[in-house]
């Protein structure tokens, strides 16, 4: 770590001495960052060829059937079995530890879609016949994605609106209450539905009706955080030293807000994946065709033959989500005042 | 010789185990017979408090424990007695008196629940005869409409009333022995004389034992039969009150008892007001009704003028609730007001706080509390210069960075100090630390609002002298604000007595602390300084 002042050092101490928190950490950090590099994985076009002494990369460039000695100016599909034929022909081919793409149609498996586990397929296929391990690595790494973007910029905003609420007070804070009071209130589920009737949701329109609804979160706290501070003697000094307000709210408010904030945070994250999987859910989520374990769900719903789907998707999120939540529970321990400064003054 | 009725044997405090470990309490011997009265006196971070805990077992256990040591009472061995024995003594054998009586009564209950629960407990009574020792309890304690009170709160009494409330409850069930830790420090002097004589009243009439806890050698003088006194966690004396009090063997009591402020600012030749107040009023509106319209107004400050010349100390006295932090919050516009101050000159009430800015780095302040008014995550370093980055001063980082260490230097610390982080200091050096990110803006007046009072007797003797020298070295004129007479003495030229917001007295120093004229300020001279001449 870079420069942790002694508080922040106990605190990680602290967060380490929570073992199950301290190894979701790594569990998860592990899954995240394998999952970032999901092309290199699960593909459909091999990461290296060798044809007629030449070397290429298909996972990064896209090259036409022609220059295999095909016949079409279109990129080649790989997993073709003349395209594959001719290749093999004249080199090799290096496959992912995974050959499909979250959206390959497996057209060469042997079973009817959904087709259970097999050695070609490990979670077997879905009812359009792609790979279930695909789509779940993909699947993940965009919940995770998801997650994350939402729960940074929603806490950016809730920091902003508490910290202006709760350092300034007065009118500033009744209105700002009274509107959040008002906008809380709104259904937010059929709000998003509707709004998915308007657009055509992909990734960054979610993001932005979400974060319509979910920048509320933080500022309860923070705002209390701050009209706390707002009357400690250390903000006086540094008024009557003349230092601006936005340097005040910055610098000597902020950093108290921050626990409480760093300590919201996994769970407003868990918070966010699960609206995303339960929109995906009920069809009101990420276009058509995206892998997310919300559509897996549905499709083990409308299968209850293929128990697969339903059981991958559910242990995926139950196995993701009480990773985030221990270690939001170590995240709470290591900024518990009573534990992290449990010395032998207390 | 009888058999004492506690006795406290070779008694040791730790807390954390193994490398953490850290002796707070050791080898303490002491004893106390029914009826009598000891003193344990000490500093703070002592080990005086932490050794009466002990005595009750209400420490954080397991967390502390004891490596030696036995306390008894009767003979009896507390520390093997089951939680339900300690339990029937705590309350019933032992009464217990804490400093601040506003966190000691719990804010959601009535005054007759919380005395009535320790009645019902020990003694089974049932609710009307629990009211009716309430009531009668509270006539002991001298509370005014004592049947009328039992249905009040804590919050709607005032911090003695609050205190007797505790006394209360603590000898409702007649303890044979009373622990009353620092429990007039939190209180006013006016106020605190009552309590002591409440306290040496009952004790005489109820035949108690007093295990009085106090860092203030005042309040041992009048209350205490025998004395003992304690440093880092061990007792370095004990003894008769007289013998301690007038020939202490051991240095550190001899000087504990020398830690007084003493002396006289210097004196001043040329006088030129540097601030000026005319009428200068705080009023708060008290709103009411369904219109919240305008009923009254709470009145901090009503109409106050006063005159600081250059290099000159104001002393601004009066007790809790008077006004005078307001008034000096008001002087620096960090509270709005209404009237005039002129400061050097020219008129601030009306400026804006753009315009004002310029002004802050000659009208600085130091507060109170050293552990609140230092921001807990900045070095030193940071701290002090954040006021020279605001006023563009000491050109880069790094000649703030020197003028920070220079200031730091001049207060009396070591400049090493500047990497450090707040908590990593003690309370006399924290308040320096204050000192510092003031001086070091080079101001023409600092409002000092009560800068001694957290701290303890020896660091406030030295903390005067220090002031006193950066007052004579810059010129610097200070208002000084304080409950505690002794330290404004040592401090001021000029002298104003403030009482609900309004002065009512103000004059030279000399002439106020010698012939007061306002049966105010004579009543709170009285108060504060008759401990000194009643050995």
């Amino acid at each position: 770590m870079l420069s942790l002042n002694p508080i922040n050092q106990r605190r990680w101490a602290q967060f380490r001495a929570n073992r199950r928190g301290w190894w979701s950490l790594w569990l998860f950090l592990l899954l995240f960052g394998v999952s970032l590099f999901a092309e290199l994985i699960a593909n459909e076009r091999p990461l290296l060829v060798s044809y007629a002494g030449d070397l290429y990369v298909p996972v990064l460039v896209s090259y036409p059937e022609t220059t295999f000695g095909g016949d079409f100016p279109t990129e080649a599909n790989y997993r073709d079995p003349f395209v594959a034929q001719m290749i093999n022909a004249n080199g090799w081919m290096l496959w992912p530890l995974i050959p499909f793409h979250h959206s390959t149609v497996n057209y060469a498996s042997e079973q009817a879609a959904p087709a259970p586990p097999s050695a070609q397929n490990w979670l077997g296929t879905d009812d359009q016949a792609r790979d279930v391990l695909a789509r779940l690595i993909y699947g993940f790494r965009i919940s995770v994605l998801f997650g994350l973007v939402l729960t940074l910029a929603s806490s950016v905003i809730g920091v902003l609106v508490g910290a202006v609420q709760g350092y300034f007070g007065g009118r500033v804070d009744l209105l700002g209450q009274r509107f959040i009071e008002v906008w809380a209130g709104l259904p937010v589920l059929y709000l998003l539905i509707i709004m998915a009737g308007f657009v055509q949701p992909n990734f960054w329109w979610l993001l932005a009706i979400m974060l319509l609804f979910s920048w509320t979160q933080l500022v309860g706290v923070v705002r209390a955080e701050f009209l706390r501070v707002r009357n400690f003697d250390y903000v006086t000094a540094a008024k009557a030293l003349g230092v601006g307000d936005t340097v005040i709210i910055v610098r000597h408010a902020l950093p108290n807000a921050m626990v409480a904030t760093v300590t919201f945070m996994p769970f407003i994250l868990t918070g966010s994946i699960t609206t995303l999987t339960s929109l995906d859910f009920l069809g009101f989520g990420l276009p058509p065709g995206s892998p997310s374990l919300g559509e897996l769900l549905a499709q083990g719903k409308a299968n209850l033959q293929a128990p697969w789907l339903g059981l991958t998707a559910f242990f995926t999120l139950a196995i993701m989500l009480s990773l985030l939540v221990f270690i939001g529970e170590a995240a709470r321990d290591a900024f518990d005042p009573r534990k992290t400064f449990a010395g032998p003054n207390s | 010789m009888t058999a004492p009725l506690l006795s406290i044997d070779n008694l040791s405090v730790a807390f954390g185990h193994g490398s953490q470990q850290k002796t707070v309490v050791q080898g303490v011997n002491l004893h106390l017979n029914a009826g009598e009265t000891l003193a344990l006196v000490g500093e703070s971070g002592s080990g005086k408090s932490v050794t009466a805990l002990a005595i009750a077992q209400l420490l954080p256990y397991p967390q502390a424990h004891h490596p030696s040591g036995e306390v008894r009472l009767h003979g009896e061995a507390l520390f093997k007695a089951s939680p339900r024995r300690l339990q029937a003594l705590r309350g019933g054998s032992f009464g217990m008196v804490f400093q601040e009586p506003m966190t000691s009564l719990n804010p959601v209950h009535t005054i007759e629940k919380q005395i009535g629960e320790t009645l019902r407990i020990h003694q089974g009574l049932s609710v009307s005869q629990a009211r009716e020792r309430s009531v009668d309890l509270l006539e002991q304690v001298r509370l005014p409409e004592a049947a009328a009170r039992l249905g009040a709160f804590p919050h709607q009494l005032s911090g003695g009333q609050r205190q007797r409330v505790m006394i209360a409850m603590a000898i409702a069930n007649g303890p044979e022995l009373l622990i009353a830790d620092e429990p007039t420090t939190a209180l006013d002097v006016t106020i605190q004389a009552e309590i002591l004589d409440l306290l040496a009243d009952l004790q005489r009439r109820l035949g108690m034992a007093m295990l009085f806890i106090s860092h203030d050698f005042n309040v041992v003088r009048r209350i205490a039969d025998r004395v003992a006194v304690m440093q880092n966690g061990r007792v370095v004396e004990q003894g008769d009150r007289t013998a301690v009090l007038t020939q202490p063997s051991h240095d550190y009591t001899r000087m504990l008892l020398a830690a007084e402020p003493t002396g006289q600012p210097a004196a001043l030749t040329a006088q030129s007001p540097v601030l000026q107040t005319r009428d200068l009023r705080v009023w708060f509106a008290q709103r009411g009704g369904l219109l919240k319209r305008v009923r009254g107004h709470l009145k901090a400050v009503d109409g106050v003028d006063l005159t600081v010349h250059a290099g000159e100390t104001l002393g601004v006295v009066g007790e809790s609730g008077s006004g005078k932090t307001t008034l000096g919050m008001a002087l620096l516009r960090l509270q709005s007001a209404t009237g005039a101050i002129d400061f050097e000159g020219q008129d601030i009430t009306q400026l804006k706080p753009k315009d004002l800015r310029p002004l802050r780095q000659r009208l600085q302040v130091v507060f109170q509390d050293p552990y609140g008014s230092l921001s807990p995550r900045m070095s030193v370093e940071q701290i002090i210069s954040e006021g020279l980055a605001v006023h563009g001063r000491g050109g880069s980082v790094a000649g703030r960075a020197q003028l920070a260490r220079d200031a730091l230097t001049e207060t009396g610390l070591s400049a090493e100090l500047a990497q450090r982080f707040p908590h990593e200091l003690s309370g006399g050096q924290r308040q320096r630390v204050a000192i510092a990110r003031a001086i070091v803006l080079r101001p023409r007046l600092i409002v000092l609002d009560e800068p001694t009072s957290a701290l303890d007797r020896s660091v406030q003797a030295q903390l005067v002298d220090l002031l006193r020298t950066l007052q004579a070295r810059h010129g610097l004129a200070y208002v000084f604000i304080s409950h505690d007479l002794k330290v404004v003495r040592a401090m001021s030229h000029r002298v104003v007595v403030m009482q609900s917001g309004r002065v009512l007295e103000s004059g030279l120093a000399e002439q106020i602390f010698t012939a007061p004229q306002h049966p105010y300020t004579q009543r709170l001279l009285n108060a504060a300084l008759d401990g000194a001449q009643s050995v």
